[in-house]
């Protein structure tokens, strides 16, 4: 049998308006169920798509953006002090002094460089951090969503969970870091470049590179160990903040009190100075541009006052602490809530 | 072709046993996956998927081992489960494309796909909304439209109607039901409501303590080869039951002059039988039927047995 539509009856038209062909009315789109028969990948590279779904999330909020921007002000600041005070000084001074032409060239400043690069936006990556690995991005969200079942009910593992969670704190993190500290790092070279930059510092970009890297690797496998055992992402928020905050006051004090104690600064008083979350940061990078005390180069008048703390405790205790929150992370992440009997 | 078999299954938490030593086939088509609160089902789907390891015993879905290879189940089965889940911070369309994504659809597929279904669940303008915002309704819709998404061979449902209102639910079962029959999608729904499972499924398996306790066609199980006969009579009349319970029949309910009797046999001579009964009492029968078992009877007999 033949059933057609209900048709809904024609508008009148108005006496003496055009008749317009009677059209019937018929279904717009077909919104019945209809089978996908396109193509599935194989399941593999599926952190992957967790990273760019968290990172999509997070980089559409302008704050990230916003605190980005502020992360990169001091280092523009940095290079447009040191283009008049290098490069334009001296060409100025060579047109009106001639007689000086002789004197040294405005030296690469190094150890500002590596003190910016490895210290002074350290509280703008933790922030940075703290937002991407505790914001609705995080996993501690995911808990409080039971996102863990929409996630794990497909054809991913705990570890691509895990990986992609973290690559999304990790890359959030390097970028603000690496774009500015590469950024200054090319500009020092091109104005630097005739007065023996690279030969000064062939190993910089590397240097640079490790530093940017470190606080990034770092923060993430932190807060994906904290955040893991949360369902309040501003739980994990405080906890991680007061973490670095309170380790950081009281590490130097109590170093302090150490080297005042036995009258010398041994380094065992140097470790316990740096045995904080961002001490840890700061001490590795100070070891890797060589330059000690970065921490308190701004603030003391003699740059080179506490030595380097020792490079393998410190290496060894960031392992540690990100292979032990990784693990408890691993621990914690299940599809389903396993009651023990 | 059975969707699932699993064969001497045990799974354990700790010491708690809570599948024991189950041996099933699910068949095509919409299965209904019955229990009372502790029976096992949760714990039965959740090892098809592959989240629990099994103590003992083996299992295949879709012809594929759950031991070894859960992933691959896992692309091609869709799951929706009994929690409200989301992933924090989309809306509807995100979400669910997002979805698409993990089980390895292409990008643009995904976001096609994700209206699609997200239309058909009925969320219409809706999807552009954060999920954060959504009723409980909703949030049942949007988690049956992420299980859909890649359009599974198998879906497995866990209590889709909870927390639902009468209208809420009534649609909520007309789209299962819609996709279950005609469109190639085997569906397996866990609930404890007994009249969502009789109106969406055609087979069920029922569940106690970690066991299989019945299995089989509804139609069939309801079938009760004329032993139950329901007779309405002009008045009430306590005689006519009388007169009846002497060839084995007893009244299961009684509501005025209605009632609802089981013989404890099936009866060929049954109209002759309550005519000569009602003539003989007085009585006046205004109609009778054989009558059909409930699931609701069905599920008390076997969980009380």
């Amino acid at each position: 049998m033949n059933v057609n539509p209900p048709m809904i009856p024609p508008i009148p038209t108005p006496p003496g308006a055009p008749q317009e062909s009677v059209v019937p009315n018929s279904p717009i789109a077909d919104l019945s169920y209809r089978n996908y028969d396109g193509p599935l990948r194989p399941p593999i590279f599926r952190w992957w798509t967790v990273c760019r779904m968290s990172l999509r999330l997070l980089w559409k909020k302008p704050w990230f953006w916003g605190i980005a921007a502020i992360c990169l002000f001091p280092y523009l600041i940095h290079a447009i002090f040191y283009y008049f005070a290098g490069s334009v000084t001296i060409q100025i001074l060579a047109i009106q002094f001639p007689e000086l032409a002789d004197l040294p060239s405005f030296k690469f400043p190094l150890q500002m460089y590596s003190a910016f690069t490895g210290n002074i936006n350290s509280i703008i990556l933790l922030t940075i951090a703290l937002l991407a690995g505790a914001g609705s991005t995080s996993i501690a969200a995911d808990n409080q969503a039971n996102a863990l079942q929409v996630y794990l009910s497909k054809p991913i593992g705990k570890g691509d969970y895990l990986l992609g969670k973290w690559m999304c704190i990790f890359l959030s993190v390097f970028v603000v870091a690496a774009i500015p500290a590469i950024s200054l790092y090319l500009f020092f070279l091109t104005v630097y470049a005739t007065q023996g930059f690279l030969h000064d510092a062939p190993w910089l970009w590397l240097q640079t590179l490790a530093v940017t890297l470190l606080p990034a690797a770092f923060h993430a496998s932190l807060l994906v160990g904290i955040a893991a055992w949360s369902r309040s992402p501003r739980m994990v928020t405080a906890i991680y903040a007061g973490l670095n905050f309170i380790t950081y006051v009281m590490a130097p004090v109590l170093g302090r009190i150490l080297s005042h104690v036995y009258h010398r600064d041994t380094w065992q008083n140097l470790l316990i100075t740096h045995a904080s979350l961002q001490g840890i940061l700061d001490g590795l990078a100070q070891n890797i541009f060589h330059m000690p005390d970065v921490n308190l180069l701004f603030i003391r008048r003699e740059p080179h006052l506490t030595p380097m703390p020792p490079l393998w405790p410190l290496v060894i205790a960031s392992l540690v602490l990100m292979g032990i929150s990784l693990a408890a992370a691993r621990a914690k992440i299940h599809a389903v809530e396993v009651v023990k009997g | 072709m059975p969707v699932a078999t699993i064969s001497g299954l045990t799974v354990r938490y700790g010491k708690k046993v809570a599948v024991n030593d189950l041996s099933v086939e699910v068949p095509e088509g919409c299965t209904g996956l019955l229990g009372p609160n502790g029976a096992g089902k949760t714990t039965l789907l959740k090892t098809l998927l592959g989240f629990l390891t099994p103590a003992a015993g083996s299992g295949q879905v879709l012809g594929l081992d759950v031991a070894t290879e859960g992933m691959q189940i896992r692309q091609r089965i869709g799951l929706m489960p009994e929690v409200d889940c989301h992933i924090p911070g989309m809306n509807a369309v995100t979400f669910v494309a997002a979805a698409g994504e993990l089980v390895g659809m292409p990008e643009a597929d995904a976001m096609k796909r994700a209206h699609e279904v997200l239309e058909y669940a009925g969320l219409g303008e809706a999807r552009y909304r954060n999920v954060e915002t959504y009723s409980t309704g909703m949030k049942q819709r949007i988690k049956l439209a992420q299980a859909l998404v890649h359009g599974p061979k198998l879906l497995f449902l866990d209590e889709p109607t909870n927390g639902l209102d009468p209208a809420g639910r009534e649609e909520m079962l007309d789209l299962i039901r819609g996709i279950s029959h005609g469109k190639g999608i085997n569906v397996v729904v866990s609930s404890h409501l007994l009249p969502d499972i009789e109106r969406i499924c055609d087979k069920i398996i029922v569940m106690r303590q970690g066991q299989i306790a019945m299995q089989g066609d509804i139609a069939e199980l309801r079938e009760t080869h004329g032993t139950l006969v329901e007779v309405e009579l002009r008045l009430s009349n306590p005689g006519f039951i009388e007169g009846l319970g002497k060839y084995g029949a007893r009244v299961l309910h009684q509501s005025g002059s209605f009632y609802r009797l089981r013989f404890s046999e099936a009866r060929a001579d049954l109209g002759a039988l309550l005519f000569t009964t009602a003539r003989g009492c007085g009585a006046q029968i205004r109609g009778f039927r054989p009558a059909l078992r409930s699931l609701e009877d069905i599920f008390l007999e076997v969980v009380e047995s």
